[in-house]
């Protein structure tokens, strides 16, 4: 009962309310619904995110209480992550000491990882024409080089080339990448509505 | 600015640079200097989206709490009793009571992708290759190629029994089919990975020139 019928129920139920009220937004009670639901949805989420943290400490704990190799890293990440999630708790994720969490840790630690990713990038373009020399990695490289010089104010002609290979081939492929991935998740998400696929009771 | 003429926002700053500096030592190798400013980065991440979300929840309860009809109750009463359900997922003989909630959100999702699936790809991607009210003959051959390439792109994804060499020989055709939509897939992420590597060196410009902001900021402080 617990383990099937009531968490399929649940999921065909919540589905099927958020699902008529997107396809039929003037029924304004159907929409409401959908809200409703909606809302519910992200306060189970929050609780979700309860679990989550509590299974990083306890792993990170875990790791420190045993001196495991790289126990006081694992120490950092407790640290930080009590003391942040204190910290934004208390006065809200916009409050001034949060704000300064944000800048002072976040922003520029993603940003330099994100920074870092032009070298790993490279490396791994560099790799790929080793590994694969095939067709394939030829256009994936003669198309790269177009795109990345088309950027020099110099070479006109390339940023045509470039441009046309952005609008037409390019956007081809991804359209039909696109397409796949959306008939991928469609087919998947009303398999769930319907009850068929029931991922949440595994 | 304080007596010692390091302000929070100096020290903000100090805090930035030394992050930045940490996460870039990568580059020479994987070391300790890089690890801990990760550890910071991803402890300091989950606990700033556990505390918001815990202010979220907070100012829900709050809320629930001063409701004074049965219905006010109830419709907030119900996704907390379902959250309080989820938690059992953490003790494993009681974790399918776990089931109902992650049924719900999983119910709510499921319908908001399938939606968005519907409206918000297939729908607009489709009409997107209709041709412009009044094309020329080279817009009429950019349509037909990434109509043809639309097309043999999703060929190679498309559901059919995996093909051996010998009938994959004796069907052309496909075999055709397939390598062109490869090339145009090729074509594609080749762009895509410009896009990332162009992004990637925009941050990086813009890191460096944090880093030497703050330099130029700290060498008057320390009077030099």
């Amino acid at each position: 009962m617990f383990k099937r019928i009531l968490p399929t129920a649940s999921a065909i139920l919540s589905g099927l309310i958020v699902l008529g009220g997107l396809l039929f937004p003037g029924y304004a009670p159907l929409h409401a619904a959908r809200l409703l639901v909606l809302q519910w949805a992200m306060i189970i989420v929050a609780f979700a995110f309860i679990l989550g943290f509590l299974n990083l400490l306890r792993v990170h704990a875990y790791r420190v209480g045993r001196r495991h190799k790289g126990w006081f890293t694992s120490l950092l990440v407790i640290i930080s992550a009590v003391g942040a999630a204190a910290l934004v708790f208390v006065e809200g994720p916009t409050g001034p000491w949060s704000r300064r969490l944000l800048d002072a840790l976040l922003i520029p630690g993603e940003g330099a990882l994100l920074a870092l990713t032009a070298v790993t990038l490279t490396l791994a373009a560099i790799r790929m024409l080793r590994v694969r020399r095939g067709v394939g990695g030829l256009l994936f490289a003669v198309v790269l080089l177009i795109l990345l010089l088309g950027n020099f104010p110099y070479l006109p002609h390339l940023g045509t080339a470039a441009a046309w290979l952005r609008e037409v081939p390019a956007m081809a492929g991804m359209r039909g990448l696109v397409l796949g991935v959306a008939i991928g998740i469609a087919l998947t998400a009303l398999r769930i509505i319907l009850g068929l696929s029931q991922p949440h009771s595994d | 600015m304080s007596a010692m003429g390091i302000g929070v926002e100096m020290i903000v700053a100090i805090i930035a640079a030394v992050i930045t500096l940490a996460i870039f030592s990568y580059l020479l190798s994987d070391n300790l200097l890089y690890r801990w400013a990760l550890a910071l980065l991803v402890g300091g991440g989950t606990g700033f989206a556990f505390g918001a979300a815990m202010h979220y929840l907070l100012t829900w309860l709050e809320e629930g709490w001063q409701q004074t009809s049965v219905v006010g109750q109830v419709v907030y009463g119900i996704p907390v009793l379902l959250g309080l359900l989820l938690l059992f997922k953490s003790v494993p003989r009681l974790s399918p009571l776990g089931n109902i909630s992650m049924g719900f959100v999983l119910g709510a999702g499921a319908a908001l992708a399938l939606a968005g699936a519907l409206l918000g790809t297939l729908l607009p991607q489709v009409l997107a290759m209709s041709l412009p009210p009044d094309p020329t003959t080279t817009a009429l051959i950019n349509a037909a190629i990434v109509i043809a390439g639309t097309l043999a792109a999703l060929f190679v994804f498309s559901p059919m029994p995996a093909y051996d060499a010998v009938e994959e020989r004796s069907r052309p055709l496909i075999l055709w089919l397939r390598r062109l939509g490869r090339g145009f897939i090729a074509v594609a992420l080749a762009v895509a990975f410009a896009g990332a590597l162009t992004t990637a060196l925009t941050l990086m410009v813009e890191r460096l020139w944090s880093l030497a902001a703050f330099f130029s900021k700290l060498i008057p402080l320390l009077g030099g």
